[in-house]
């Protein structure tokens, strides 16, 4: 049976996975000295992650699907255990990396490389991270989950409303941001 | 008698309370004509609030004068847990405000409201914070610290210095 939390989760990751490769590509191919829009870009990315994924997303995961996952098996309590561990730290690592590139804009150059390379880390951390949920976590919660259960992960996820409203994607401002996210990423880099 | 560590803790608080000063006033007049300019004024502003005084400036007080005046004076230690504890949370208010300045200006005007709020909350909590420093932390280790004491900190204070007072 198909659950209308597990879609939208779905959804959320691949929309969360558009993004961290449209910020990998624009700090691939960030000019020599970009300019204010690009930094504009990549802190909208940061932005969207922190009020929709760490403030809505991940909580609802943590609260209401993974510890049904961590009782069931040691090997979905050993997933979870890291799972729930970067929840913990992720809104924290988004806005460290957002003063990082913030310390790249106002300071200069001499700040770029710290910036680059704890961007990296984030992106693989975090693709992994929605990696193993949709290898292990979704999987397993067709068979763990209850249809109490189910319930509330439908009605978290869906806001109690149509399916319609139910996230963040069918949010006019979140879309436009997203918009100019990608906008951003496919364009061919400035000379 | 006058010691370095005590002129450069006055000199960055006063650098430090001109800025958010600075940021609260600019907040209050609002964006005019160049909108791209005010948020990106406020950010570098904030910014500083974020680099220097959470990576500098506190460390240093916490780590060296803080626990020598606590040890010496009772009513500098009960302020030293309120000045530690908001040390401690110094740093993710200033970022969260960053936050709330960002939804401002990337989704609408709806948004404002709540950074305003935050910031003259923040401004406000940051003035107590150097007005009990200097009120209490100040006075009681002029009256208790010894020579060699006041060499450590001197020596420690004068190793890092605020880009902007410049000195």
């Amino acid at each position: 049976m198909a659950h209308e939390s597990l879609r939208i989760i779905r959804e959320e990751h691949a929309s969360l996975g558009v993004m961290l490769r449209s910020l990998a590509a624009l700090v691939e191919r960030a000019p020599d000295a970009p300019a204010a829009d690009y930094f504009t870009a990549l802190r909208a990315v940061f932005f969207c992650i922190d009020e929709f994924y760490e403030a809505q997303h991940h909580p609802k995961e943590s609260e209401l699907l993974f510890p049904k996952i961590a009782a069931a098996s040691q090997q979905g309590a050993a997933a979870v255990l890291r799972l729930d561990q970067d929840h913990a730290t992720g809104a924290a690592a988004a806005r460290e990396l957002q003063h990082l590139l913030l310390a790249w804009e106002m300071v200069g150059s001499t700040r770029r490389a710290t910036f680059e390379a704890a961007c990296g880390a984030y992106i693989e951390r975090l693709l992994e991270h929605i990696a193993l949920e949709e290898r292990l976590i979704l999987p397993q919660s067709e068979r763990c989950l209850s249809a109490a259960d189910w319930q509330q992960l439908d009605r978290a996820f869906t806001h109690g409303g149509g399916a319609r409203e139910s996230n963040y994607l069918a949010d006019p401002d979140y879309a436009r941001l997203l918009a100019q996210i990608l906008q951003a990423a496919n364009k061919p880099p400035s000379a | 008698m006058s010691h370095a560590s005590l002129r450069i803790i006055r000199e960055e608080h006063a650098a430090l309370a001109a800025m958010l000063r600075s940021l609260q006033l600019m907040v209050e007049r609002g964006p005019k004509t160049d909108v791209d300019r005010f948020f990106s004024v406020l950010r570098a502003k904030l910014f500083y609030v974020d680099e220097f005084p959470e990576r500098l400036h506190h460390p240093k007080g916490t780590e060296l004068l803080f626990p020598k005046v606590a040890k010496a004076s009772q009513q500098a230690a009960e302020a030293v847990i309120k000045l530690d504890r908001d040390h401690a949370r110094g740093e993710a208010a200033v970022r969260e405000l960053q936050h709330l300045l960002l939804a401002w200006e990337l989704i609408s005007e709806t948004r404002r409201g709540a950074f305003e709020g935050a910031c003259l909350h923040h401004v406000n909590f940051y003035l107590d914070h150097m007005q009990l420093e200097e009120t209490v932390i100040l006075r009681e280790a002029k009256q208790w610290l010894s020579a060699e004491e006041w060499q450590e900190i001197d020596n420690a204070f004068e190793s890092n210095r605020d880009p902007l007072n410049g000195k």
